[in-house]
């Protein structure tokens, strides 16, 4: 079995569908890649300080 | 004359699909504006034609057009017909991003927990966004 076939046959992270459809929702909305980027930065930046203020 | 939509694309409705029949309809126009295929000042079939269309009864359209109306998604003009309102496909929109939002902030969170770091999943998105679009893997 080459590696191709291998990957066909492990599903998906769960997180890979929401991205796949976070994207597909925003870009529906008219947001360009640039304003995604930016959103998906904002929310790691926001997730981030997140597990910051738990510590 | 008549410049409704003649194709409005609201899937077949089904007594079997979850959720009332005339709320099908509602999130079938709602889909419809927020994909950009009924714009703003766009007039919406009457109720007996969009009732033909559907083979469902009048009350259920006419149900479905008063919450969407409720909402502001839409507006009647005596004499004239329903049109999409600006605000609906502005509020539509907007729940959409919303939506968007919420999905990406889950998405990171199980991401993160995965074990992949920020760059990993801002290539990531970059990589669906170039997908989704037809462009370079």
């Amino acid at each position: 079995m080459n590696n191709a076939e291998l990957k066909a046959l492990k599903p998906d992270p769960t997180y890979l569908y929401m991205i796949r459809q976070a994207v597909h929702q925003a870009s529906a909305t008219g947001m360009s890649e640039c304003e995604i980027l930016e959103m998906t930065r904002r929310l790691i930046r926001e997730k981030m300080e997140e597990k910051e203020n738990d510590c | 004359m008549d410049s409704s939509i003649k194709n409005l694309i609201i899937p077949p409705i089904s007594p079997a699909a979850p959720g009332p029949l005339y709320q099908q309809i509602v999130d079938g126009v709602k889909r419809e504006i927020s994909e950009g295929r009924l714009a703003p000042g766009q007039s919406l079939p009457s109720f007996r034609n969009l009732a033909e269309d559907l083979t469902v009864s009048l009350i259920t359209v006419k149900r479905a057009y008063e919450e969407l109306e409720h909402d502001g998604i839409i507006y009647r003009k005596q004499g004239l017909g329903t049109f999409v309102s600006e605000q609906g496909a502005d509020r539509n929109r907007e729940a959409k991003r919303i939506q968007a939002e919420k999905l990406m902030r889950q998405a990171i969170s199980e991401a993160a927990e995965a074990g992949m770091s920020e760059d990993e999943i801002l290539d990531m998105t970059r990589r669906i966004i170039r997908q989704a679009k037809g462009g370079s893997k």
